[in-house]
């Protein structure tokens, strides 16, 4: 089988094992890194649309995910600046009072699947700190996550953080959880809520190109 | 009626006099609870459990017009059981929860450290594993209960049994052991193996106490289902997690039975789980609790028509969106949709979907249980 379609379906499988291997063998035949990462990509868009169309489970697109990590470490050293230019910067982070990340954790990965970069900030992040590194990083998108019903009040915190810091403009704000919904999103001012992981890949996409 | 008789007339698949009704608090509704009522004379601060859910003394279960009495078992203690300053703690099995700020003062425990993260399979044996035989577990556990037994006609249920997959996920941490079902399962089934011959013996040594006073055994929390979605495939559950539930539960099941005949078993599991409702029904689970009814696939009425006749419904009133941030009509409507749908012919306690959590006010409790004794009543009769 062709080394490039063997990489996209190990990926889709999310055998994290075999992945490092596979990559290694693809770059000593010739291909670019470029080209191998576009193979792996290529893996994960399939994984997202199917998790977005319910037809995969939580699982399955972890080990995609570990899979598609586990590959990159083989190819960062080989991509060129040029080739790992991103799309856009993402501050990723759970809001204060919330330990949750595994939601977080996905979405962070889906996202650097994508090609777009992703500063991790971790669970029980205070609003200031939301603001702090989109400033330090020239975000373009803050995205915050929320599990709980009783950390839902955090996302109106965050968003005046941004306006009293003079930076609301300069970023999109989007939000994610279980008890969040549109309505909400739109009621306390964030730019963008997405339903789940796929659908979050989808919305920073075009919020970055715009 | 009484209470108790009320309940298990339900939990038979027979009619009662009313819909049953119970709820699980958490400390801050608790505390706000004690003041809608009047009664402040209560402690402020009960016995807890790990997710901040208190023992509700029975004074306040009376004035509520609720009539189940849940009993949790003692902590018990094992080399890594720890308590910190903050209000932190190491349980039993290793793994520390951390107490955390949420906003309006309220706290909760999160898990963050699982103690068997980067363990291999050898690693399991020697790990230092907590003592079924422990009798801290059930210090004064059987006193409770006879005295609840003797003094009040509530059905008791009590949350033994600990868990097998969710205890993995807190062992492993949630991200390691999902990757683990799939791609490490020779692991998996060390892992659970391991905890559900724990627990088997745990059960037997508190039913040995105590299991002539319990209606309903609940089994500990296994959540098998996100919002959306399932949190795993059904082939992935019945090839991988489901032998080892079916183990744990058959023998609960049994256990509890040999000391009250007529006990059955409760098993928590939240989110969309439908895909796995038969596979419960097949491992002996009696009642499915919380029935949550914002999650997918999760209609009241459908659950009912395909499921009504094997396994009774406890739980199914709104705690994401009706009970925290709903009108007095919003919680009217659910009671009344609740019990329209799941009590004809029996099979319905009637609670909210979970332990009430701190953005729900006791008003709003103490409403939802009026509605309950306003529209419960049998026969049914709500169009």
């Amino acid at each position: 089988m062709d080394i490039l379609k063997k990489i996209s379906d190990t990926l889709y499988d999310g055998d994290e094992e075999a992945m490092p291997g596979l990559v290694q063998e693809a770059i000593e035949n010739g291909f670019s890194a470029q080209e191998v990462l576009d193979a792996m990509m290529a893996g994960m868009a399939i994984v997202g649309d199917e998790f977005s169309r319910d037809e995969l489970y939580i699982p399955e697109v972890l080990c995609s995910c570990h899979a598609m990590m586990e590959g990159s470490k083989v190819l960062k050293p080989l991509l060129t600046d040029e080739d790992s230019k991103s799309i856009g910067t993402v501050i990723l982070g759970s809001v204060q009072g919330d330990m949750h990340d595994i939601g977080k954790n996905l979405v962070g990965m889906m996202f650097e699947g994508r090609g777009l970069k992703v500063i991790d900030i971790g669970i029980d992040v205070p609003a200031e700190k939301f603001v702090e590194a989109a400033i330090k990083h020239k975000a373009d998108i803050v995205a915050c996550s929320i599990l709980l019903t009783t950390t839902m009040p955090e996302i109106p915190k965050v968003v005046k953080a941004f306006v009293d810091a003079g930076v609301r403009d300069q970023v999109k704000i989007m939000i994610g959880g279980a008890p969040i919904t549109q309505e909400f999103c739109d009621r306390m001012g964030c730019d963008a809520y997405a339903k789940d992981a796929g659908g979050a890949v989808a919305i920073a996409m075009e919020l970055c190109q715009k | 009626m009484n209470s108790r008789e009320r309940v298990i007339t339900a939990i038979n698949h027979r009619e009662p006099d009313r819909v049953p009704v119970d709820m699980v608090l958490t400390i801050d509704v608790y505390r706000d609870m004690k003041k809608v009522l009047n009664m402040d004379y209560l402690p402020d601060t009960p016995r807890m459990g790990r997710w901040t859910e208190v023992q509700m003394p029975i004074e306040m279960i009376n004035a509520l017009g609720i009539d189940m009495y849940y009993v949790s078992p003692r902590s018990g203690v094992s080399v890594h059981t720890k308590n910190f300053e903050d209000g932190s703690f190491t349980d039993e099995w290793g793994c520390y929860w951390k107490k955390t700020a949420i906003d309006g003062g309220h706290f909760y425990f999160e898990l963050v450290t699982p103690p068997l993260a980067n363990a291999t399979i050898e690693d399991l044996e020697s790990y230092e594993w907590p003592n079924p035989e422990d009798p801290k577990r059930y210090a004064g556990l059987k006193e409770e209960m006879k005295e609840v037994r003797e003094t009040t006609d509530l059905a008791i249920l009590a949350k033994f049994g600990g868990a097998v997959f969710e205890l993995a996920t807190y062992m492993r941490g949630h991200e390691r052991w999902y990757r683990d079902i799939i791609n490490n399962q020779v692991f998996a089934h060390a892992l659970m193996d391991k905890i559900c011959q724990i627990q088997k013996r745990t059960n037997e040594v508190i039913m040995a106490e105590v299991g002539e006073y319990v209606d309903i055994l609940r089994l500990s929390g296994e959540d098998l289902g996100m919002q959306d979605r399932p949190l795993m495939s059904p082939k992935t559950f019945r090839k991988v997690v489901k032998p080892h539930l079916k183990e744990l539960w058959e023998h609960a099941k049994k256990t509890i039975q040999s000391y009250n005949p007529g006990a059955k078993i409760m098993l928590h599991t939240c989110g969309a789980v439908r895909p796995f409702i038969s596979d419960l029904v097949e491992c002996g689970v009696d009642i499915l609790d919380p029935v949550q009814p914002l999650a997918k696939d999760m209609n009241r009425y459908e659950l009912k028509e395909a499921f009504g006749n094997d396994i009774v419904f406890h739980g199914n009133i709104d705690i994401q969106k009706v009970l925290p941030f709903g009108s007095k009509e919003d919680i009217k409507n659910e009671v009344r949709e609740a019990i329209k749908a799941l009590a004809p012919g029996g099979g319905f306690l009637l609670a909210p979907a979970h332990n009430v959590q701190g953005d729900v006010s006791a008003e709003n409790l103490v409403y939802m249980v009026n509605c309950v004794h306003e529209f419960g009543n049998y026969p049914i009769n709500l169009n």
